[in-house]
């Protein structure tokens, strides 16, 4: 307690305005990480497929309860989350295969690849509100509410770590997708994806590995998500923002959806802050509607061809 | 043919309509009388992340109705709960089920809903209906008497009201807590967390307190710490939140422990559930809140034990408690007006005065319909537990 007291003190001692202004943007970062982090898995497979996966909220979900029964049934807290990414990897594919893959092959418009998205996310969430109840439930052995002092500037410890893990997990993705051959594969995939598979690539087998990416950057979503809030049935729906950060950025720009989920989270912590929070999602998809009005592509649109 | 045929049927029809009602006692009184078996609906939260709502309260209800029927029932006739969930979709739930209880069910009076949404719903369906209802735990004022200021004659409240426990709670961080400067942070869209933010700024102003700042959020939300940042900012010694969300009320305390600030944290009695603990347990302690009684209380022991024998795994709460006090006073309806009649229940009711029930001897403000002079259970939260610190009855006006 010792050290929020002094917090306390220097919150109420002292030059606030310009440290207000800074914390905000602390949070507002924080926030936007998992937007960020939420947004490239819409991004990367926009850019392959040309259709968002709407399933995306309830892969996070299902990751973040594998790391919370597993922990709570014995497990360390790095076997819980190791457990929580295989089920995530395995649940995404599982998605792939029996619901889009289908259908893909079935030419159908990628509308309907969304829809079934939106169908298979309330089906497995409402799955897992009658089976689980829909109580929201702490994320075990893990104590994050400490902070880290900077000055006047309070930085949650799981504010730190989740930025460097998700910064250390993009930057794998990026070195994966410009330095592998896999990750030339699903460039080129996403260039044109028949043209591809007419050039010998198995798009199939890109797919696999594009959504195994996804599940990874989910379950570490929902696992981050989990520490800093809680862990509960309807998580995934942030998963919406996300959505919008991508959008704002560019659908299937991985850098877009980075940046729109910091622009999103900073946004939204502003409006809270010096506005009111009622207006904050007013603001939200104000600035949706605005880059689509202006800026169709979003952001950093780019051409097809530096899609990724 | 096919004329004569309608004929004789609805002559049949009329025929058996007009049995139908002479094999009823008291078919003259308006509202519903009952049967053979004494109906009594229940509305609440059986299902979803609200289930602690409504859950304990329909077993307690089944448990007393059970006791009740071995020792004879209500006026030698037997007692029926007709139990309805309206976790899901609460509000429209909420209005199918007060429908289906008055048109199809028959019941002559109505125990719940828990929430002031809901009970708002109702309203209008059960005083056409004609059957009283008798809600738990919904506070706001307008449950009983609309904004004009007449009575919903059909409903009661067995809890006291949002404006009470804003009182009671200004009152005891003025003068207890030695607190000057109250921020909110609320769900402005909610009408229970509106109503004890404005009975709390009229009494701590008044007594001389100031409001630092009113910050707004909603329900949903998960992320306070912009709002909780300006809070820091404006000087407040204490905030509110007045939520009944327990979800809201751990991510807060979180928050306030990241941001480092260590503010007083006032609630009420929506705080009030076991799982707020497992999530911010240690966080919240040291906070104050309000609330309609006090677990720890001793008259519950007893009773607390024996439910938990019956039920393992499972505690009753608050909102089992005035569910019974619900029934008990329905109960003492009954028995008083000497014939099961919904209308005549709803008569009686506004006459009880110092009537024993679970929590309390009760007493209905006939102009009202609200308990007379509630205690509020000022609850601290210490060692993760709910502990009471101080029970505050207001006087007689």
């Amino acid at each position: 307690m010792a050290c929020s007291c002094v917090a306390a003190h220097l919150f109420h001692g002292g030059d606030f305005g310009m440290s207000v202004v800074i914390q905000q943007i602390v949070t507002g970062l924080s926030i936007g990480g998992v937007y960020a982090l939420l947004a490239v898995g819409y991004a990367l497979i926009y850019s392959v497929f040309d259709f968002s996966n709407f399933a995306f909220g309830c892969v996070m979900m299902v990751s973040a309860f594998v790391a919370y029964y597993s922990i709570l049934a014995g497990c360390s807290v790095a076997m819980g989350i190791a457990l929580a990414i295989a089920v995530g990897i395995l649940f995404s594919v599982f998605i792939e295969l029996i619901a889009y893959r289908p259908l893909r092959k079935k030419n159908t418009s990628r509308l309907f690849l969304m829809i079934t998205g939106i169908g298979i996310d309330m089906a497995v969430t409402n799955t897992a509100v009658n089976l689980l109840g829909a109580n929201y439930r702490p994320f075990p052995n893990v104590s994050v509410t400490e902070p880290i002092m900077m000055g006047n500037i309070a930085v949650g410890k799981i504010d730190i770590i989740a930025l460097i893990v998700s910064l250390v997990a993009l930057g794998i993705l990026w070195v994966f997708l410009e330095k592998t051959k896999p990750g030339l594969a699903i460039r080129a995939s996403a260039y044109d994806t028949s043209t591809a598979g007419i050039m010998g690539i198995n798009v199939n087998q890109v797919s696999i590995i594009v959504f195994v990416i996804s599940g990874v950057v989910a379950a570490i979503a929902g696992i981050f998500f989990g520490m800093k809030y809680a862990i509960y049935p309807s998580m995934g729906t942030v998963s919406t923002k996300a959505f919008i950060a991508s959008v704002i950025g560019g659908l299937g720009n991985l850098e877009g959806a980075v940046i729109g989920g910091i622009i999103l989270g900073l946004l939204e912590t502003f409006v809270s802050g010096y506005i009111s929070s009622t207006y904050r999602d007013l603001f939200s998809y104000g600035l949706l509607i605005l880059v689509l009005l202006f800026m169709p592509g979003g952001l950093l649109a780019k051409s097809k061809s530096d899609k990724l | 043919m096919k004329r004569k045929l309608l004929a004789l049927l609805l002559a049949a029809a009329m025929v058996l309509s007009l049995a139908a009602c002479g094999s009823k006692e008291g078919s003259d009184l308006p509202g519903i009388t009952a049967g053979k078996t004494i109906k009594i609906g229940f509305v609440g939260f059986l299902s979803g992340q609200d289930a602690y709502l409504g859950q304990g309260a329909k077993m307690a209800l089944e448990d007393y109705i059970e006791e009740l029927n071995a020792k004879g029932g209500i006026l030698g006739k037997k007692v029926e709960l007709i139990a309805y969930d309206i976790g899901m979709d609460p509000n429209t739930e909420t209005a199918n089920a007060c429908n289906r209880l008055i048109q199809q069910d028959k019941v002559v009076a109505i125990i719940g809903p828990e929430s002031t949404e809901q009970a708002m719903v109702a309203i209008p369906i059960v005083t056409e209906g004609k059957v009283p209802m008798v809600v738990t735990t919904a506070s706001n004022p307008l449950v009983t008497v609309a904004e004009d200021g007449t009575l919903n004659k059909y409903m009661y409240r067995m809890c006291f009201t949002d404006p009470y426990q804003g009182t009671a709670l200004a009152n005891f961080a003025y003068n207890d807590l030695g607190l000057r400067n109250t921020a909110f942070l609320g769900d402005v869209t909610n009408i229970y967390c509106e109503g004890i933010q404005n009975c709390y700024r009229d009494e701590f102003t008044k007594i001389g307190g100031s409001i630092a700042t009113e910050e707004g959020m909603m329900a949903s939300d998960v992320d306070f710490r912009a709002q909780l940042t300006t809070i820091a900012e404006s000087g407040a010694d204490s905030i509110l939140l007045a939520t009944g969300s327990y979800k809201v009320v751990s991510f807060v305390a979180k928050q306030m422990r990241q941001l480092g600030l260590d503010l007083t944290l006032l609630g009420v009695d929506g705080w009030y559930a076991n799982e707020l603990l497992d999530l911010a347990g240690p966080e919240l302690e040291g906070s104050f809140m309000t609330n309609m009684v006090s677990d720890d209380d001793p008259i519950f022991a007893d009773y607390i034990e024996k439910f938990t024998a019956k039920h393992p795994g499972t505690t009753p709460n608050v909102y089992a408690y005035y569910a019974l006090d619900a029934m008990m006073s329905i109960e003492w309806a009954i028995n008083q007006a000497g014939v099961a009649n919904s209308t005549e229940i709803m008569n009686k009711l506004e006459t009880m005065k110092d009537v024993p029930v679970f929590t309390d001897k009760l007493t209905i403000e006939p102009d009202t319909h609200n308990p007379h002079n509630k205690t509020v259970s000022i609850i601290q939260i210490t060692d993760s537990q709910f502990k009471t610190y101080k029970l505050y009855t207001p006087e007689d006006k």
